[in-house]
């Protein structure tokens, strides 16, 4: 009597189990799939890009907003190999201007030690990730094209950056579209130097629409006419 | 050709006598017009075979995908729907390799008996009222024969490869068909015996259009031997979770681990045609065929009669009858990305301890049945409402349960299958 009960439960456990899996199944017909499209544009199935669903931690590309940069040089006596590059210059007036800030994201290990240390919080880390160049130089990302002053850090007064996160990254990178596959070798150093200049020991700025900058900064006359 | 009046027209049969009215040929021709028509009927069929199979496939990927939470192909053509395409081609070009120690003619001859069994079986496949090859009035006893070949198919393959992966694949597959040939076949001598036609069409036509009048809901019993029959075709078919011949975990492919190119083709070509078989045997017998609910009722309406070789009328079959064998196909795929793989003990023991007898309870239960109806033939209302109900009880609770399963995830419905 037994063998006979558990035959029949037997049957009813094959069978319920059987619409309950098919049900569960089933459910994912009408379930969205969990994979991410990468490199589709819109980075489908999300709707939006694939950097905007990055947490709010996420260490992309270092991005530094010059208005609140005071040019402590801190971040680049920080990186322990040496990928920021910052220079700073004197006019005829004495004015000091931020005329260099160079992020080699080719060495950068992405560990975060600059951004601890800026004081003013002006060096983050963007929320981008791609950035393929034909040339590891190009990837030398040169974020100032005009001299800028620096920041003045009020005592008490907490400086935060307006800018959205990863808009100065990607602003420079759509500066080096045009040389990202560019693989020749007067490509080379391109990008990374300046275009413009204070005295005229470097290269003259190469002719190129996007890497030119808007416009050539006032200061510095005396050492362009040499 | 078939005497005028005993069975209902066919494909040969129509174009037979369409070739012969209209070039007005004489009584020697008819065995050079019959071999013609059946040549351009086998011609329509396994085109018909080639645009299932091969889509098929792409539907069984992306359905495999969506159910494990993944999108599947959709790199070829708009969504992926042209990938059956590049892997026929693809498969075209690679090399026909046949290894040296094989058998070399059974290692070649195993494929067309694969593949011809399973095409066979699509000379009793109806699709409308007219729209079968030929109607033969032992259909189902046809369909049971001529797919046995592939047995012999499949064990040959095993065999020849020399390999004792193949030859466990193809012993497994023997053994497995053998056992589940049984319940099958009882299985599906109850809609015959409901029906008292072997013939495809006849079963059909015994049936009417609307749920309650199909076989399915004839009676309880009715109803569990669609069940033994789908499960008895899964295992036939070597599908999922019957498909220890070919376990990949344990056989690398079963069978057809040695083929390659355009033979290892036909396996996978054979395979997914007969989920279109099993669909559509199962529509045959117990789904009421190709009948347009509801059409019947408007034309009587009307005051006419239906005609067998209208177009229209025939047209509207096509599309009810392909529309519920593919509903079983998609169940069947469902299925194979729901429940996991049997054991060979488990294989058996479900065809020996439970398909068999209970399919002789189905058998034996249902001609009891019948006996009963004849007696008291409100029974047959009774037992038609009840079944129907419970039938559409389960549908419907099952959607339920799957909208629960969705909701107990917290996640949104999202129909949307075009990413």
């Amino acid at each position: 009597m037994k063998a006979v009960r558990e035959y029949f439960v037997d049957l009813w456990r094959t069978v319920y189990s059987i619409w309950e899996g098919m049900s569960v199944t089933l459910s994912y017909f009408e379930r969205r799939p969990t994979t991410i499209q990468y490199p589709e544009p819109g980075g489908m199935p999300l709707g939006k890009p694939l950097e905007e669903t990055l947490p709010e931690r996420f260490r992309g590309i270092l991005e530094i907003d010059l208005d609140i940069c005071s040019g402590c040089l801190t971040c680049s006596r920080t990186c322990p190999i040496d990928c920021i590059a910052v220079e700073m210059a004197k006019d005829a007036e004495g004015q000091r201007f931020l005329t260099r800030f160079d992020v080699d994201i080719s060495k950068c290990m992405f560990c975060g030690l600059c951004v601890e240390e800026c004081k003013t919080g002006a060096l983050r880390h963007s929320p981008i990730f791609a950035a393929a160049m034909a040339d590891p130089y190009n990837l030398v990302l040169r974020y100032i094209t005009t001299p800028v002053k620096p920041y003045k850090q009020v005592k008490g007064v907490e400086s935060k950056s307006e800018k959205p996160r990863g808009s100065i990254a990607r602003e420079v990178l759509a500066r080096w579209d045009s040389c990202r596959d560019d693989v020749s070798p007067d490509a080379r150093h391109r990008p990374v130097l300046p275009s413009w200049s204070f005295g005229g020991d470097r290269a003259p700025a190469p002719a190129g629409e996007a890497r030119a900058p808007a416009a050539v900064p006032e200061i510095g006359k005396e050492g362009s006419d040499a | 050709m078939m005497p005028e009046g005993m069975t209902s027209p066919d494909l040969v049969g129509l174009i037979e006598r369409w070739v012969v009215s209209t070039l007005g040929l004489s009584g020697n021709w008819a065995p050079v017009v019959l071999l013609g028509a059946a040549g351009a009927v086998a011609a329509i069929m396994l085109t018909f075979v080639a645009v299932f199979a091969g889509p098929v496939t792409w539907v069984e990927r992306r359905v495999a995908g969506r159910l494990q939470s993944r999108i599947g192909p959709n790199r070829v053509g708009p969504q992926g729907i042209l990938q059956w395409l590049a892997d026929g081609i693809k498969n075209l070009l690679k090399e026909d390799l046949i290894p040296e120690a094989a058998d070399s003619l059974l290692f070649r001859l195993a494929p067309y008996l694969v593949f011809g069994g399973m095409f066979g079986a699509f000379v009793v496949l109806p699709f409308s009222a007219v729209g079968i090859a030929a109607d033969l009035d032992i259909g189902i006893v046809y369909v049971l024969a001529i797919t046995s070949i592939v047995v012999v198919g499949l064990i040959m393959s095993g065999w020849a490869s020399n390999n004792k992966w193949s030859l466990l694949g193809g012993m497994r597959a023997a053994a497995q068909i053998v056992s589940y040939e049984v319940p099958t076949a009882l299985a599906l001598l109850v809609p015959v015996i409901i029906s008292g036609s072997l013939s495809t069409q006849g079963i059909i036509r015994a049936q009417g259009a609307w749920p309650w009048e199909w076989n399915i809901a004839h009676s309880p019993l009715a109803f569990a031997a669609f069940f033994l029959y789908f499960v008895g075709a899964l295992a036939e078919g070597n599908r999922t979770p019957f498909d220890i011949p070919e376990a990949e975990s344990e056989l690398v492919s079963g069978y057809n681990t040695e083929y390659s190119g355009f033979r290892f083709l036909a396996f996978a070509f054979a395979e997914w045609a007969n989920l279109w078989i099993m669909s559509a045997v199962a529509t045959t017998l117990f789904l009421g065929g190709w009948h347009v609910p509801g059409l019947e009722e408007i034309v009587g309406a009307m005051g006419a009669k239906v005609a067998d070789t209208s177009v229209l009328y025939n047209l509207a079959g096509l599309v009810v009858f392909t529309a519920k064998s593919s509903l079983l196909v998609l169940m069947v795929i469902q299925v194979r990305w729901t429940l996991p793989r049997l054991r060979v003990d488990q294989l058996m023991s479900v065809s020996w301890k439970y398909l068999v007898p209970l399919s002789f309870v189905a058998l034996v239960g249902t001609a009891a049945w019948m006996l009963a109806v004849v007696e008291v033939p409100a029974l047959d209302v009774v037992a038609r409402g009840l079944t129907f109900v419970a039938f559409a009880f389960l549908t419907v609770s099952g959607f339920l349960r799957a909208r629960q399963n969705r909701i107990l995830a917290s996640e949104k419905r999202d129909w949307k299958w075009f990413i």
